[in-house]
This record gives C-alpha cells, structure tokens and sequence, in this order.
C-alpha cells in the first residue's frame, strides 16, 4: 500500500469481509458462571504439585509451584529420593532433615516451558529439498491434515506389508512403553530409543562382568573412590550424584578422577590422573598386575564368586605399570601407588561412564570392573551396588498376524545377530550407515522422530544428512525445531516434561517410583505424545491379537474411554497396579511427593538371596544355573545358581552365576566387524590414532549447563553458560602460535569447524576438547550459532560390540583460522 | 461517529482472522482491491507459508504475536551464582522474551470479565494479537467503549506497534508487510481517536466542575 489509508478505506475493508469469510473467531460468549469466579479465572491460587524433571534423562523429584495458572517456581521434591541419595539408609534417615536439591537445569525448566521459540501448531515442508541450511518453507497445517496424511501414509506401509519400513526413534524415560507398543501392533521390529548413544557400553561392560547392565555406586560409605571418565559432580544425570559423592568425602573418602581433561569433578578430586583418551583400560590392567603382584586381592571372595580369575592373571602378567606408563601416559609409580591405595581401602568403589566411547570401550570398562572384582568391592556398601529395579510393569501387548509377518523381519540395523552385546535401544549409527549405503536387509521408508536429534546426538553428521535424505517421509515430534525436526516432513508440537504424565522408576538401589505429571496444560493446547500416539493407534484401527481394542479400552476399568488422557491414566494405573507398588495413579498422586519408596531399602549382598522353595518348585536347572519358566514351560529367565552344598542362591546373571574375568561363551561370538569375541577384558589400541596429517585427539564432555544437545535455547541456562570453546593445553597452544581467545579451524578428514581457543593447563597436551552439545544452527534464536558442533568431525561409527555410538574417537588438527 | 464505531468491529475482526491463520483465496480475492494487489488468491500457498515463517515456526524470519513476549520481564536473583562457570553474557540484567507471562493471564482475565473465554479449537496463547484483535472488535460490538481504551491502553497498543513495526521490515514479504502496515495505520487511527476522547471527557469534566459554580 503506497498511501496512508484514511478512515473510509478502512470501514470498506472491514466491511469487505463478511462473517462468512472470517469464520468464527477464536472468543466465545461465557455466561454460567458466578461473577467472582469469572474474574478470578479458570486457575486457583499457589499451588504445590510434586512432579519429575525431565530437563534431562535423571528424573529428579520436583515440585513445582503454579500460581494464577503459571509456572512460577521449581524446587527440588524432599520426598524422592533422586535428589538426595541413591541409598535406602541415608535417604531414610538424613533426606527429611537436609532436604533434596536439583541442578541448574532442573532450576532452569521454567524457561523450557515458556521457550518462545516452541513449535505450536503442526507444520508441514513445502520444499521438497532436505538438507542442513535448507529452509523447509513450512506451512502451518490443523491437526487434522497432521493426523490424516501421518496415518494415510502409516496405512499405506502397513497395508502394503511394509510396516517394518517404519524406522522409530524415541528418547527416554518418557512414554517409551506406548510407543513400543504401537510400533509392536503396527508391526515394525523397529524401535529405537536414545540410550546407544549414551551407555550402551558401560551397559555391556557391565553385562559381561555380572550379568547386570547397571550397577551404581555407594559413594556416601565409600572410602576410596576412582573414576574414570565420567563427570558426576557436573554432568549430573541424577541431582543426588554430586552430593552422595561430597559427602563420601566428608565422611573420609578419597577421590581420583582419570580423564584426559581437568573436569569440574576433577577439579574437587583428591587426584586428577591425565591420560591419554581411550587407554583407560591398559591402566586398569596395570592396576590389576600390581594388585595381583602383590597378592592384594580379595582372594576369598575371588575363590567364591568369581570365574576365570586365573586366566586373568595370566593375562595381567606382563600388563606392568611400565607397559601402561607407555601407552596411557600415567607414570608407572603413580599408577603402582594408585593401584595398592585402591585395593587396601575398603570399601572402594571404581565406575566408568561415557568415557567408553570408543572401539576399546566395553573391553576397558570390563577392565575397570575387574579391579572391583578382584578387590571384593561389589554389592557391598561402599561399593559398585546392583539396584533392585522394581517399578511399574509393562503390560505386553500380543500383535495380530498381520503384524506378525512384519515383525518376523530382521532389525534394519541388524540387531542380536549383528551385535553380541545389543540393546533395545538399537543401533542409530547402523541405522544411518545402512540408509546411506542402501546394505540393509531393506530400505526404510517412513521415521517418526521422537524428541531425537539424530544430526546432533549421532557421530558424522554429514553421513546423517544423507541418511535423513534417503527416508520417503519423515515425521518429527518435538518442542523445539531441532536440526532433525528440519528434515521433517510433518512436525507435531511436543510438550514438556511440565505439561505431561511419565512414571520414573531408576536410578536409585531400591525400589522407588515417581510420578511426573502434568503441573500445567499443555501451552498450545496440543497432545501430550501418549495423546498422539494413542490417537494414531486409534485412526489406523490397531488391534491386539485377540482384537481386543487396547487404544480404546481403558486398562483398569475395561471400558471405552473416549478421552485419551483418561485412557493414559488407566494405562499407568495398570503399570502400577501390576508393578511393584500395587497402587493406583490416584494413589501415587496421593502420596508424599507423588513418590512411591519402598519400606525395604537397600540391600546389599543381593547374590547370596536364597531363592524361595516354591520359586524352585517351578523352575528348570540347566548345570548349575536355575530358570523360572515361561508358561509354555520352556525356559525363561536365570533366577538363580546351584551352590556345591546344594543350595540355590541368586548368584549373579552370568552364564557361570558368578563375575566373570574370563568370558567362556565369548569363544564362539564374533562382533559386528566380524571378529572373534576377547575372551578377557584385553587393552587393544583404538580403532581411529592420531597421525602426522591429524595428531590431536578430540574429545567431548557434559556439564551442570546444558543436557546433550537439547537445552541450548534454554534462557535461563544459557545465563549460565551461552557458548563454549576448544580446550588447548598452553604448551600445544603455544607450538601451534595459537592465542587465548584465538579463532581456530579444527579438522578431521570428515569435516572442519571453527572454535575459539580457551588455554589450559587442564588437558592432555595430546588432546583437544569441547562440551557437547553446542554448534547449533536451527533449534532457536539463543542456540543457533553460538560454538562448533563437532560431530562433523566425527566418522559414523557405533562399537562393534555393543553398538554404542562412538562420540569420543576423533583426531584432528588445530590451526589458526 | 456511531457509524464509525459499529464498523469498527469487523475491521478488529478481519486483521484478527488474518493474523490467526493464513487467509484463504475466497478472502484474499475479496481483500485485495484493498491492497492494491491482483490474483492475491493464486498466492495462497505462498502467503500460507510466509504466515508461518512470520508467525508460527520459529526460525529467522518469526516475530513472536505475543504480549507477554514484549512486555513481561524476569530478574534473576544472582545472588547465589558463585559457581566457576558463571559467566553473565545474555542477560545481563533481565531475561524478557518469554510466553505466558503475566500479560497472557491478564488478558484473559479481561475476556472473562467481559464474558469471554477462549474456544478450546483454538491452539494458541491468549495473549496472541488475533485474540486481542478479536477482544477489541467484540467490545465495540457491545458498546463497551471505555473497557475497549482500558483494554487498547493496557494491553494491545502497548506492544503491537513494536510487532507490527518488525514485520513491515520484512523485505521479502508477499502480503504481511502490507497487512501489518494497514492495521498499523488502523491501530493509529485508534490511538488518537483514544486521545480526542480523552481531550472530549476531560472537557467534559471541566465543564461539569465549573457547572455547579455557575
């Protein structure tokens, strides 16, 4: 309009519009209602609702306090024990007295809530080009385009006997039993959750060892406590870590960090052992030497509970200090003394987390665990402690036969054949290899992106553009339009941890469970995720077997239920009911903190458990090992081992009943390169050296600050901490003429990335390094832009063992740039 | 002037709907003498997907339609931030930009007080200028002249102007620059119609002052 529009002109515009070209407005007439209660508003005043975090995967208790409908305070909920300790004892007698805390994320979740920069409404891409930095041209769809072109194209695969072309990827300790669920009733083998980017390794580390994937550490009875790789006093999964590992040291422990960067818990730490990355299991083994050279061990418990302890000396035979020396960089004393301050201070606890990144990572994590072993630190206090993972139930759902056929397909990247140490959370890395290389048993054709940022959170992210591209139709279901979210074809608005339901029954050693729930409704009025893929079960008529309607018929009451959220409520009634607390949601809500804590505590010792005559009565015993029985009377899970004096106590889950130093069932497995299975926890050189072309190893860490790569536009986090730079130790600074402050290039033969350098004596001179999770370049208007995200550094690879994403094996060089 | 103010309604009504969704090729055929513009309606997938860059998916070209976006502020109490990793670089003193501030729950609490509340097939914030729009034209529509300078005064004429100035400056712009451009101008009108009443109330009470004396 190139004139100012006067009056008149105006009044002819309005009245241009008829009523019927407007449609009908978003305000309607109310009138039932009393005048105070029409002005006070649809909310009451302050209220408390006790709830779970979700800022990241630790599920720490909150409470969180709404008032005149807004969210206007989180603070952390003294009646769950995630938030003040990981042990029954501790948590019993001292929580009420010192009260819970929450990190800086769970502070800061107020502002995931209010993110002005959350998708709201469901949009659909207009250009059909995908690609990093390509715009999609989103169009603002209703719910019903969403809902009706998702489930055309659903039906289409299903119908076409295509269903296992459905690739799902969720993230964790949200919603996952529904989501697998329907992928079961659709008939896909293909669901997937974030964890094999995570611990997947320690995970299978831990499998090998004791047969259990994830022991915890007694850190408030410690005396000694060694760590590798891990950052617990900063990455704090869980708002208990720091303080349970504090107040062991309060209480006279000492702490020793191996990481090749001087992190914030290294920081604290009694010691900092700088090593070079991706030796943490030569060292461990020269530990193992000295502790076995001088006859340190727990002989006793070794004669009892563990397998193959003489193959293992032998093996740590030669592995001496000087050896490791060599190749970790640690000088032989520091390690002798190290090793001797370890095995004669009971009890000591030794862990490993996500510093097993790399191709060496399960057999050095089974390393670390040894020094346990054979020190008799495990499953007593102070020690490595098997929690009692009792919660919720998942009901299992029994697909119909068409599903059936589909779900007969073998997993697109390969699963238990391909991958001896596999977890159900799959392998994304495969995944995105196999689309780009079209070497898969088939080629998916459909994704549903659950809260998943498969560009960020999967090594090479060149490799997973690709992929990404190679899929027919995408659809993303977040809060935020991630870098994945723009490969979408349809996104739906997600909702935060805030406005929807979860049970949460880990992280502690006993059991325990704590209800999330909605504090506020969801902004945008949209459906919480169960909502939605309830209501995709409902539109593609996904039945059970039996056709029983199980998206229809409430779990608790067997009737129809129409509204979904009351169809969710049930479904979680169920889980509870079934589970351990046998309780109702109703009842959890109505419990202190909405937290369910089991009177029995923590118990140590665990493997000694006689197991009930009327458990052995109706169980199978194959050698020494005892199974309960499935109902069609084959074999099902190891309940137990035979003792010589012809007891059966539980034992440990492992094909001997004991911990194992020596994998006997190894000699007949290959991994997924096609090579033998060790039969010992061996040092082997990663995969991936620096070379003369890229001599520096790159690795990444987590911080308080942020979680993964998701809480970058978080305002209040981003107050914290808005960016972060390269880590450079000064002398290799100073050879490279690099400067404090400095922009670098950082290269790899996949990729470069410009970083601010930041000078420090805190880092291997061998080693650069940088938090993970920065480099956005969608996401919203705080991320996007701030730091480098080196996954275009990295290779697509996942441990051929355990198919756990290989986030930390990248070489690189450093320039000025 | 009655005239004036019974039409002002469907004016309110009309940049409502075009900022509540994409307008669609029936409207658009009838809206764009208006514009100076020919064959709007063969752009409506074009002017569709430039709504939502504008206003719904954020990226970098949305300029966020809520109140509480421009106007609702936080401070943090730092006075416990002691940790080696604090480093103040964004807001250094308040954090602004965020929904559902206390501007979206005044708002609604004035459609409830004039007896209105929000249809539920309405996904969006209370505070998104559609809905204040749409709240002016309906107190227009029942006369309630004074609660519509409150509401204009308190709540849309504190911040659309800042909106609409950022979408006008969208360069690439089909139909919003326009549209946002229009209403401005319509805003404007208001603001000093808003003002002449003013001047006419305060004379008025100058008048009845001095009446009694007289």
């Amino acid at each position: 309009m190139n004139h100012l529009p006067n009056r008149r002109e105006f009044l002819k515009l309005g009245g241009a519009a008829s009523a019927g070209l407007l449609g009908s407005g978003v305000l309607r007439p109310i009138s039932a209602l009393a005048k105070e209660e029409l002005e006070r508003g649809p909310y009451d005043g302050g209220t408390w609702i006790p709830s779970c975090c979700h800022m990241c995967g630790g599920t720490t208790g909150i409470m969180c306090q709404v008032v005149d409908g807004r969210l206007a305070r989180i603070k952390p909920n003294d009646n769950n024990p995630v938030g003040f300790s990981n042990i029954s004892d501790d948590f019993f007698a001292n929580a009420a007295k010192e009260g819970a805390v929450m990190c800086p994320k769970g502070n800061a979740g107020i502002m995931a809530l209010y993110d002005p920069d959350r998708v709201k409404q469901p949009l659909r891409r207009t250009n059909t080009q995908k690609g990093i930095g390509v715009d999609p041209h989103w169009k603002a769809i209703s719910w019903e385009e969403a809902y009706s072109e998702i489930v055309s194209r659903l039906r289409a695969l299903r119908d076409g006997g295509e269903a296992h072309k459905l690739e799902w990827f969720s993230e964790d300790h949200c919603f996952t039993h529904i989501q697998s669920d329907f992928c079961k009733l659709f008939g896909t083998p293909n669901y997937n959750m974030h964890s094999n980017t995570c611990d997947t390794g320690r995970k299978a580390s831990f499998k090998i060892l004791m047969g259990d994937e994830r022991p915890l550490i007694d850190a408030i009875n410690s005396k000694f406590m060694l760590i590798f790789g891990w950052n617990p006093l900063s990455a704090t999964k869980w708002s208990h870590l720091p303080r349970i590992i504090t107040r062991g040291i309060e209480r006279g422990a000492k702490l020793v960090i191996v990481d090749p960067h001087l992190s914030y818990t290294a920081s604290k730490a009694h010691e900092w052992v700088p090593i070079r990355p991706a030796t943490d299991g030569a060292l461990a083994l020269a530990m193992a030497h000295v502790i076995v050279n001088e006859g340190l061990q727990d002989q006793a418990f070794i004669d009892e509970w563990v397998t193959g302890f003489d193959q293992f000396k032998d093996y740590v035979k030669d592995k001496t200090p000087q050896w490791a020396e060599a190749i970790t960089a640690v000088p032989a004393e520091r390690i002798e003394r190290l090793a001797r301050e370890f095995a004669t201070t009971k009890p000591a606890l030794v862990d490993v987390w996500s510093g097993a990144h790399h191709t060496n990572g399960v057999y050095a994590g089974w390393a670390i665990g040894a020094l346990a072993v054979i020190t008799g630190n495990i499953e007593k206090p102070g020690a490595l402690v098997l929690p009692e993972k009792k919660g919720n139930k998942h009901i299992e759902v029994e697909p119909d036969d068409a599903s059936k056929q589909t779900l007969q397909q073998p997993r697109f990247d390969g699963g238990k054949d391909k991958w001896p140490y596999f977890h159900s959370s799959g392998v994304y890395a495969e995944i995105i290899n196999r689309l780009v290389d079209g070497k898969g048993p088939y080629q998916p054709k459909m994704a549903m992106i659950v809260f998943q940022n498969l560009l960020m959170s999967v090594v090479g992210t060149k490799n997973a553009e690709e992929a990404l591209k190679k899929l027919e139709f995408i659809v993303a279901v977040d809060t935020m339009l991630s870098e994945t979210a723009q490969f979408a074809d349809i996104v739906i608005p997600g909702t935060t941890y805030l406005e929807r339901y979860d049970l949460n029954t880990h992280w502690v050693t006993w059991p325990v469970l704590g209800l999330r729930q909605p504090v506020v409704k969801p902004l945008f009025g949209q459906p919480a995720e169960y909502e939605f893929v309830c209501e995709l079960g409902r539109r593609l008529n996904l039945k059970e077997g039996n056709g029983h309607d199980v998206f229809w018929i409430g779990r608790m009451s067997g009737e129809r239920i129409e509204d979904k959220t009351r169809w969710y409520e049930e479904f979680l009634s169920k889980e509870l009911k079934e589970g351990e607390p046998k309780i109702t949601l109703e009842e959890l809500k109505a419990l202190p903190g909405a937290t369910w804590v089991s009177a029995k505590g923590t118990r140590y010792n665990k493997h000694l458990d006689m197991i009930p005559p009327e458990k052995l009565a109706d169980a199978l015993t194959e050698g020494n090992l005892v199974f309960s029985k499935k109902k069609d009377g084959s074999k099902d899970k190891q309940i137990g081992m035979l003792r010589p004096d012809g007891t059966v106590v539980r034992g440990f889950f492992t094909p001997s009943g004991k911990l194992e130093l020596y994998a006997g069932k190894h000699e007949t497995k290959k991994d997924a390169d096609g090579n033998p299975l060790k039969l010992l926890p061996v040092y082997e050189p990663r995969a991936w050296q620096p070379s003369p072309e890229f001599p520096l190893f790159l690795i990444n860490w987590k911080e308080a600050s942020q979680t993964h790569s998701r809480t970058q536009n978080n305002a209040f986090l981003a107050e914290l901490k808005s960016t972060d730079g390269l880590r450079i130790n000064t002398k290799t600074a100073a050879k490279l003429g690099v400067k404090h402050g400095d922009l670098v290039w950082v290269e790899s033969p996949f990729g470069k990335v410009q970083m601010k350098a930041e000078l420090t004596e805190g880092i291997h001179p061998q080693v650069v390094g940088t938090q993970h999770g920065w480099g956005h370049w969608a996401m919203g208007r705080l991320a996007k832009g701030r730091g480098a995200h080196t996954g275009f550094l990295a290779q697509t690879k996942a441990c051929p063992l355990s198919g756990q994403s290989l986030n930390k094996e990248i070489c690189v060089r450093v320039y000025p740039g | 002037m009655s005239t004036q103010v019974e039409e002002k309604p469907t004016v309110y009504f009309l940049f409502s709907r075009l900022f509540r969704k994409a307008p669609d090729p029936p409207l658009l055929n009838k809206i764009e003498p208006f514009f100076e513009e020919t064959d709007l309606a063969s752009k409506a997938e074009i002017i569709a997907v430039e709504y939502t860059s504008l206003f719904v998916a954020p990226g970098d070209y949305y300029i966020p339609p809520y109140e509480s976006f421009y106007c609702d502020t936080l401070a943090i109490n730092m006075s416990t931030a002691d940790s080696p990793y604090f480093q103040p670089q964004c807001f250094p003193e308040e954090t602004k930009g965020f929904l559902y501030g206390s501007s979206t729950r005044a708002v609604e609490k004035a459609y409830r007080k004039a007896s209105f509340e929000i249809d539920a097939n309405f996904h969006d914030l209370p505070d998104h200028l559609a809905c204040e729009l749409e709240f002016m034209g309906r107190l227009y529509e029942n006369h309630k002249f004074d609660e519509a300078k409150t509401f204009f005064e308190k709540h849309l004429g504190r911040w659309s102007f800042e909106f609409l100035q950022k979408v006008e400056m969208q360069t690439e712009s089909i139909f919003y620059q326009k549209a946002a451009t229009s209403l401005k101008q319509f805003l404007n009108h208001e603001t000093q119609s808003f003002k002449r009443s003013v001047l006419f109330q305060k004379n008025a009470v100058k008048a009845s002052r001095v009446m009694p004396i007289n």
